[in-house]
C-alpha cells in the first residue's frame, strides 16, 4: 500500500453510523465489525477517488495532529479493512 | 435569533436560515441533524455543532469542550467534515498549480485584468506598452484555457482573486 493508493469499500458491505454505535456488516462472513468515529470516518472516505495521503493530510487539519502520524494512523486502518476483506480488490 | 447567555464565555446558537456568520470562534450551533447544516456551520466559523436530537448531557459537555478552545463535532458527522476538507484542498491546490503556470508579470497583469482594466489601463499601471499587455493577456487566456475576457474573470472569481470592478 502506499499514500497515493485510492481504497475502494465494498459496496455490499452495510455500515451504521449511528451517535454512539459505529460498525460495519459483512454479508458474505456475517461479521460485525465495530468502529470507532475516526475508523468510521475513513471507511466513508474509501470512496476509490479519495487518496490515502489526502484523507490524511484532511484529518491532521482537524484534529492538529503531525501529518506524518496521521498518514501511518490512516494507513494502518485501511489495512485492517484491507485484512478483513472490506475492500474491493 | 435566540443566543441564550451560558454563564460561560461560549454562545450557543440555534441554527436557523439564513446561515449564521458568527464572529466569535466561541460560537456552539445546536442545528438539525444533517451534515450538510454541520458543514454550512462550521464554514462560518462556529467552533461546534450539536444535532437537536442530542441529549442535554452532550450539549453540556459540548459547551465545556468549546470553552476549552475544543471542536465540537458530531461523530457520526466526522466523515462528512473531512471530505468537505478533502475536497477544498483539491479546490485550492487546483487553484493554485493554475496560478502556478502565470509568470509574475502575468500574474499582475491577470490581477488588473480581473477588475476589468483594458490592454490601455493595465499597460499604463504597470509601465508597459498596450500592446505587451495584450500578449500577456493572450498568454494568460491560452495557459488558463479561457476563450473571453469574460471567463477570465470568471475564473479569476473562482480562484478568489478579487474581481470588483475599477476605474481605468
Amino acid at each position: 500500500m502506499n499514500p497515493h493508493d485510492t481504497p475502494r469499500r465494498r459496496p455490499d458491505v452495510e455500515a451504521v453510523n449511528q451517535p454512539g454505535v459505529q460498525a460495519l456488516f459483512d454479508p458474505e462472513t456475517g461479521a460485525v465489525h465495530d468502529l470507532n468515529p475516526a475508523s468510521m470516518a475513513i471507511w466513508e472516505a474509501c470512496d476509490g477517488l479519495t487518496e490515502i495521503d489526502e484523507l490524511a493530510a484532511a484529518i491532521a487539519t482537524l484534529s492538529q495532529a503531525r501529518p506524518a502520524d496521521a498518514l501511518q494512523d490512516v494507513m494502518s486502518t485501511v489495512a485492517q479493512f484491507r485484512e478483513l476483506g472490506l475492500l474491493a480488490e | 435569533m435566540d443566543r441564550p447567555e451560558t454563564g460561560s464565555n461560549v454562545q450557543i446558537q440555534f441554527f436557523e436560515e439564513p446561515s449564521p456568520r458568527p464572529e466569535a470562534s466561541n460560537l456552539l450551533v445546536i442545528g438539525p441533524d444533517s451534515a450538510d447544516d454541520m458543514l454550512t456551520a462550521v464554514g462560518n466559523g462556529a467552533a461546534g455543532y450539536v444535532p437537536i436530537s442530542r441529549s442535554i448531557e452532550t450539549v453540556v459537555q459540548a459547551v465545556l469542550d468549546v470553552s476549552r478552545n475544543q471542536a465540537v463535532i458530531p461523530d457520526t458527522m466526522l466523515g462528512a467534515l473531512i471530505r468537505e476538507v478533502v475536497r477544498s484542498r483539491r479546490e485550492n491546490t487546483t487553484d493554485e498549480a493554475q496560478l502556478e503556470v502565470l509568470t509574475g508579470r502575468e500574474r499582475e497583469v491577470f490581477a488588473l485584468a480581473a477588475k476589468g482594466l483594458d490592454k490601455f489601463a493595465i499597460g499604463q499601471r504597470l509601465g508597459i506598452s498596450p500592446a505587451t499587455s495584450r500578449t500577456h493577456l493572450a498568454n494568460i487566456m491560452a495557459k488558463l484555457d479561457a476563450r473571453s475576457r469574460a471567463e477570465l474573470v470568471a475564473r479569476a472569481a473562482a480562484m478568489g482573486i478579487d474581481t470588483t470592478p475599477e476605474e481605468r
